[in-house]
């Protein structure tokens, strides 16, 4: 079909049943890359980007490295939607982010490097309004924070003040809101800051499960986490962005 | 999912406990300024009394006084509202919460003014029920009452949504509250300014926010004054819709 054709379908079936119907009935979106970056240009005081290009399958996980400032994070935020690229276009699942957000973002679970947390409600009813958010339908929502919950062995802390938390539950709680709708593609900014040792290495053993049916991205400073979890590298410096390709073992 | 947001904006103020100090605020002293305007009116009719003379409705010496006061004083707890819900999000980074997931603007601005008006109301109930302590002894004039409440609503309404929409383009919560109410006092301030120039500018006298409150406080519901309020609240909604939506621009700047 027609790519035009298909997007004047694509939103029609935003504009009246995007909250019943997913296009992947539709469409073979199997057969899609998960995260297709094309030609994405971004300008900042500190540096440039130019003509980034990548994707990223189901299957697959993608690490984000580099010196701080070099663009970690604002590449991810540019891949969630946050930020607007002067250039090019992200297709999530084959839906532009920037042009079809409210499709896109079906698809995104995001983690930022500041987990965005209110303090002031319990982990069950946090996961709980990130799940209305996302809407889960209400009859599906303790189920999917249960499994959040368990993923993330929130379990013992879920009627806690998140206020109360320490740094590393409270990560791990941000984790579980970025998981909670079962993603498809899921962004990650430092995900283990915080966390101790223990906590790094359930962490690694959930992202890898979880990636079997999923495309991660994750921004980090630990060469362990790319080595253990992750497929492709890009390296981020201000002068060049490097792709590593650890299944070919290619530059 | 405006329900769901605006419930959320509602039950964070009650978690907080902020809650319960802006209405203990509220009561202490709106219900001190209808202490004064009460010992007043009582001190008022007893002299026309002793003088054999009509009294004096307590409709129009007591509740249009009051009403008047609980509109000003509106104007310092809508800033408060408004920038804990947009501001101090954005500022904290909750705020990419609504912005990560599959919302539109207009669903996240929706939610948010149905939020803060809903606490307004909250707040403003107490407030409603004490003219009606005077009628368990006198007679109110309920039409009156009725009126000045639907108008002190409105007026809320349109407070609300430009709260939302200065909130919308700050990061700093102070300067936002501060930005709010400087501009809630010069739309009040507008009815007196425009008596300094010459008639032709007294068209603006109808911009001013409380100038379309006088005709409700007096028991008067008028088209004109119900459209004012309708067309502040949405024109500012609407560019609050249109800043969250170009939320991505920004950002790349900031």
């Amino acid at each position: 079909m027609h790519p035009l054709i298909k997007i004047i379908i694509l939103k029609a079936i935003q504009s009246y049943f995007h909250n019943f119907i997913s296009p992947a009935i539709l469409f073979d979106m199997q057969a899609l890359p998960l995260v297709s970056v094309k030609n994405l240009s971004y300008t900042r005081p500190q540096w440039s980007m130019r003509d980034l290009s990548f994707t990223v399958n189901r299957g697959e996980c993608m690490a984000f490295i580099g010196k701080n400032g070099t663009g970690k994070t604002t590449t991810l935020n540019l891949i969630a939607g946050l930020i607007k690229p002067h250039a090019g276009h992200i297709l999530i699942q084959g839906f532009n982010i920037h042009t079809l957000p409210i499709l896109a973002k079906q698809f995104i679970g995001f983690l930022p490097d500041q987990c965005p947390l209110y303090f002031e409600l319990t982990v069950r009813e946090y996961l709980g309004f990130i799940a209305k958010l996302r809407q889960i339908s209400k009859y599906d929502i303790p189920e999917h924070v249960e499994e959040a919950l368990e993923k993330l062995n929130l379990k013992r802390y879920q009627h806690h003040l998140i206020g109360t938390l320490s740094k590393g539950l409270k990560q791990r709680v941000g984790l579980a809101s970025a998981i909670l709708h079962r993603p498809s593609v899921l962004l990650l900014d430092e995900p283990t800051q915080g966390l101790d040792q223990n906590q790094i290495e359930d962490f690694q053993l959930l992202l890898s499960q979880y990636k079997k049916n999923a495309a991660i991205i994750l921004s980090t400073h630990y060469l362990n986490e790319v080595k253990s979890i992750c497929d492709h590298a890009l390296q981020f410096s201000t002068e060049e962005i490097k792709i590593y390709d650890f299944n070919h073992c290619t530059t | 999912m405006i329900l769901t947001i605006a419930r959320h904006e509602f039950l964070k103020l009650f978690k907080t406990g902020n809650i319960w100090k802006l209405l203990a605020l509220c009561q202490c002293i709106l219900g001190l300024i209808f202490y004064r305007y009460m010992t007043e009116f009582l001190l008022k009719s007893q002299n026309l009394l002793i003088e054999n003379q009509l009294s004096l409705g307590v409709t129009e010496e007591v509740i249009h006084p009051l009403f008047a006061w609980t509109a000003l004083f509106f104007f310092f707890i809508t800033p408060l509202l408004a920038t804990n819900c947009l501001t101090q999000e954005r500022k904290s980074r909750t705020l990419e919460i609504y912005l990560s997931a599959p919302l539109t603007a207009k669903k996240i601005i929706l939610g948010k003014f149905v939020g803060i008006f809903v606490v307004q109301l909250f707040l403003l109930l107490p407030v409603l029920l004490m003219p009606l302590l005077i009628a368990v002894e006198d007679s109110l004039d309920l039409g009156q009452f009725i009126s000045s409440s639907f108008g002190l609503v409105l007026l809320l309404s349109a407070n609300s949504s430009i709260a939302i929409f200065i909130a919308s383009l700050s990061k700093e919560p102070l300067i936002a509250s501060f930005v709010i109410f400087i501009t809630l006092l010069l739309l009040t301030l507008l009815e007196w300014i425009t008596h300094f120039f010459s008639p032709t500018f007294s068209w603006v006298t109808e911009l001013a926010l409380l100038y379309h409150c006088k005709n409700f406080l007096s028991g008067i519901i008028n088209t004109q004054d119900i459209l004012y309020y309708a067309l502040v609240s949405f024109i500012f909604l609407r560019f609050s819709i249109l800043r969250l939506d170009k939320e991505p621009h920004f950002r790349q700047k900031s």
